[in-house]
């Protein structure tokens, strides 16, 4: 499902390449590969992000972080060469048919033939002289026999992430939060985050060790990641990729579209350290940039949450967490604003799947917000009918308590409440069993973000399960049609969003 | 035997009196700048303080007490008949030691290789900003004290950066394929000899300030001066 958010923010950033996709199911012209031929499929499909001149600088080009490849400076990041060397055309060809997953670069093998990916390739080369410069053949690294992970492979290669210091930049749990994250420049001057290391299914080059290996020993041209080949040889290249893989869970984290609150033996408690929140598992949302509403946002940093819950029988507690390079401290003069996080909820729940807006609701359905400010550690209760149209509540009705920590590159909040309060008229109510919609909102404020200029997610659910055993068996068809019925939803809803964010929203 | 001597004789000859006609002249002088020092914000640094230091002033404008300019690059262009660059049979040194490169500007020959040293116990990444030569980016642990970077081929004045301290190490390989190059050193003092006599354009660039050129007249007879004063960007 996450596709779906990923195509919605393709759609609205990058609209227009797409427009006439019926039209190149026509066969190319039979001339083969060709620089000519690529010229014009560059033309009709690259030239909006990448411009006329190859230089990254398209009409769409300023949505884009990193920005589109400037073809003229010859430097490319996913490659099987040694560092410094161009890429090869089956590099090139990788890259184009697959896309670089987290970027605005989109997959072609859908929409271009083999021969017209493969002519367009030759048209890109041309922007650049080193290409021309190039006698000898390129070769691609070698890779000597795998070294398969396991717990040996990946404590040696923990220690040589350390000695290298690979946490410099990376951070030592991989989050891309090292002492030198946030200083960062590519070579055209761009500032460029260091990779999060602990979600592979964002890794631009491929998430599993050989992709990992390749990295590592050829580095990102035109990037400050460098080459460690000087320093590695073949098994300790496999121990530092087994490593690296490690960190991230073996398969890339499904979408289970429910919070199912678990019972606390006892009072919930506020501090995200406290043992009863290590327990249980927690659910994963993604989050895109709130492109919908001026001042849009496309190049959010944080792009998931997970989510966990627990009750008791006076209160629900719900902890978020979500990886952000820096605790950030205001600046205005340079932009950079307090970090935050806010749940939202409707204030009454409607029959059926009717909700708010997803985003802050609307005139007819308010939302609750619970909102966590990292440079106060302040908790505030609000009311919301549009995104600019948010209030805070009167003294009286603020009854939402928590705290927060941010470690190692990740912050975890847990903010709770009673289960039903006074103020039903601004309240969410909660009652077992009840499916309680709730969304979210996360503000990197290093990355600019601040007030719409945020990560936003869609609508998703909590639920107390009644604790009568019995449920146990009835429930699971119950949710499952609730998931089911919301992935239909979902895509309904975000087609229809686009349609009503493309008419707000032009810039 | 009479038909060598004679050969040999004008070959003396020639030798002797190759210095008064062809002759080479030298060009020395100073590089000063232009009104006010520019205030020259202190680094406070924070990451490897035991490698680093607490504070230190950047590298990217130094300045003697009388306003003379360091690490400014003076090149005479288009020398005719001038002598190739000659490339040193063991390669250059460029050395990172607490946190900062050294030399800050280093001239490399075309043809020119470098070893490139990491004296601090801790990782740098060598990264230039190469156009038109291959561009290097390399991590260098303490375990890699020496790197040997591949030849430079093309002249160009490429910038050099350690990102992981990135704002307090910078500096600059000026890739040259002429000898007629020189860097001012603390006192904004330079010398350039054995440049063949003519009328030339000198070049003078500093990373920070306004590129200076003018015309210098090359003689035999005397040594050229050149003060140049460079004013801020
Ligand atoms: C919607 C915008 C967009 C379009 C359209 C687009 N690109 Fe890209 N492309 C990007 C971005 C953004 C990057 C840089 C990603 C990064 O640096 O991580 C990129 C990077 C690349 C790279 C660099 C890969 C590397 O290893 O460094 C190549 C090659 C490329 N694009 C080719 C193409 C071709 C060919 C087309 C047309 C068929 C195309 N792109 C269309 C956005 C786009
Ligand atoms: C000087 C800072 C720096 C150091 C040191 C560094 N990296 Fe990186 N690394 C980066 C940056 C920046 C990127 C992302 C570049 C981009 O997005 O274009 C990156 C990207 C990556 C990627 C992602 C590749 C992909 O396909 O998306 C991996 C894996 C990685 N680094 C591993 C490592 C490992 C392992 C080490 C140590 C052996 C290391 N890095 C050291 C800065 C660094």
């Amino acid at each position: 499902m996450w596709w779906i958010l990923v195509g919605l923010w393709v759609v609205l950033s990058g609209g227009p390449v797409f427009a006439d996709e019926a039209e190149t199911a026509k066969p190319a012209a039979s001339g083969g590969v060709s620089v000519e031929a690529g010229k014009v499929i560059y033309e009709k499909r690259c030239i909006f992000c990448h411009g006329d001149a190859g230089m990254g600088d398209g009409a769409a080009s300023e949505r884009f972080w990193p920005k589109p490849r400037d073809f003229n400076m010859g430097l490319f990041k996913y490659r099987t060469t040694p560092s410094g060397m161009l890429p090869t055309d089956e590099d090139l060809f990788k890259v184009v048919s697959n896309g670089l997953p987290g970027t605005g670069m989109p997959a072609w093998s859908d929409i271009l033939k083999e021969e017209e990916r493969r002519s367009v390739i030759q048209y890109i080369k041309t922007f650049s002289k080193r290409f021309a410069r190039q006698k000898e053949p390129l070769k691609p690294i070698e890779i000597g026999p795998e070294i398969a992970s396991s717990a040996e492979s990946i404590e040696k290669g923990k220690a040589l992430f350390t000695e290298l210091e690979c946490f410099k930049c990376h951070g030592t749990e991989g989050r891309g939060n090292g002492p030198s994250a946030l200083e960062l420049t590519d070579d055209k001057g761009d500032p460029i985050l260091p990779r999060n290391l602990t979600k592979n299914w964002l890794f631009r080059g491929g998430g599993e060790p050989k992709d990992i290996y390749l990295r590592i020993n050829t580095g990102l041209n035109g990037t400050p990641m460098p080459s460690f080949a000087d320093s590695l040889d073949n098994e300790k290249s496999w121990h530092v990729a087994n490593y690296v893989r490690s960190l991230s869970p073996a398969k890339k984290p499904e979408m289970d579209v429910v919070v199912r609150a678990r019972r606390a033996p006892g009072v919930i408690p506020t501090d995200p350290n406290d043992p009863l929140w290590q327990e249980g598992d927690d659910r994963w949302f993604p989050m895109v940039g709130q492109v919908i509403r001026e001042p849009r946002h496309f190049t959010p940093t944080i792009t998931d949450v997970r989510v966990k819950s627990l009750y008791n029988d006076n209160e629900i507690g719900v902890m978020v967490a979500w990886d952000d390079p820096s605790q950030s401290k205001t600046d205005e003069s340079a932009e950079i604003f307090g970090d935050a996080v806010a749940i939202q909820f409707p204030v009454e729940l409607y029959p059926g799947s009717k909700k708010p807006y997803f985003l802050m609701g609307d005139e007819k359905k308010p939302v609750n917000l619970w909102t966590w400010k990292s440079e106060t550690g302040s908790v505030s209760e609000s009311n919301a009918t549009g995104i600019d149209q948010e209030k805070e509540q009167d003294g009286g009705s603020q009854e939402v308590s928590g705290g927060g920590v941010y470690q190692n590159g990740r912050y975890r909040v847990v903010m709770k409440r009673s289960l039903t309060t006074q103020d039903v008229a601004h309240d969410i109510q909660f009652q077992q069993g009840k499916f309680v919609p709730v969304a979210f909102h996360a503000w990197d404020g290093h990355n600019k973000e601040v007030a719409t200029k945020r990560a936003i997610s869609h609508w998703y659910y909590v639920v107390i399960e009644p604790d009568i055993p019995k449920s146990v068996y009835i429930y699971p068809p119950v949710v499952a049609a609730v998931v089911f019925g919301l992935q239909f939803l979902l895509q309904r809803r975000l087609r229809k969003n686009h349609q009503a964010g493309s008419g707000k929203g032009a810039s | 035997m009479k038909k060598g001597s004679v050969v040999l004789a004008g070959m003396v000859v020639v030798l002797a009196v190759g210095p008064v006609f062809g002759a080479e002249g030298s060009l020395s002088g100073r590089i000063k700048l232009t009104g006010d020092a520019p205030e020259v914000k202190t680094i406070t640094i924070t990451k490897d303080q035991e490698v680093c230091g607490k504070e230190r002033k950047p590298d990217s404008l130094i300045l003697s007490k009388n306003n003379e300019v360091a690490n400014a690059v003076i090149v005479i262009k288009d020398v005719k008949g001038g002598k190739p660059v000659t490339v040193p049979a063991k390669n250059i040194e460029f050395i990172q030691k607490g946190c900062q490169f050294t030399p800050h500007v280093l001239v490399v020959p075309v043809g020119a290789a470098l070893d490139i040293l990491n004296k601090d116990p801790i990782t740098h990444n060598i990264h230039t900003f190469a156009v038109e030569n291959t561009p290097l980016n390399k991590a260098q642990p303490k375990t890699l004290p020496k790197i040997t970077s591949p030849k430079f081929e093309f002249p160009e004045t490429i910038k050099v950066q350690c990102d992981i301290h990135r704002g307090l190490m910078s500096a600059w390989f000026v890739v040259a394929d002429n000898p007629y190059v020189a860097v001012s050193d603390a006192s904004g003092a330079f010398s350039i000899k054995g440049i063949p006599e003519g009328t030339y354009k000198v070049e003078v660039w500093h990373e920070t300030l306004k590129k200076h050129t003018q015309e210098v007249v090359i003689s035999g007879a005397k040594e050229a001066k050149l003060e140049v004063a460079l004013a801020k960007k």
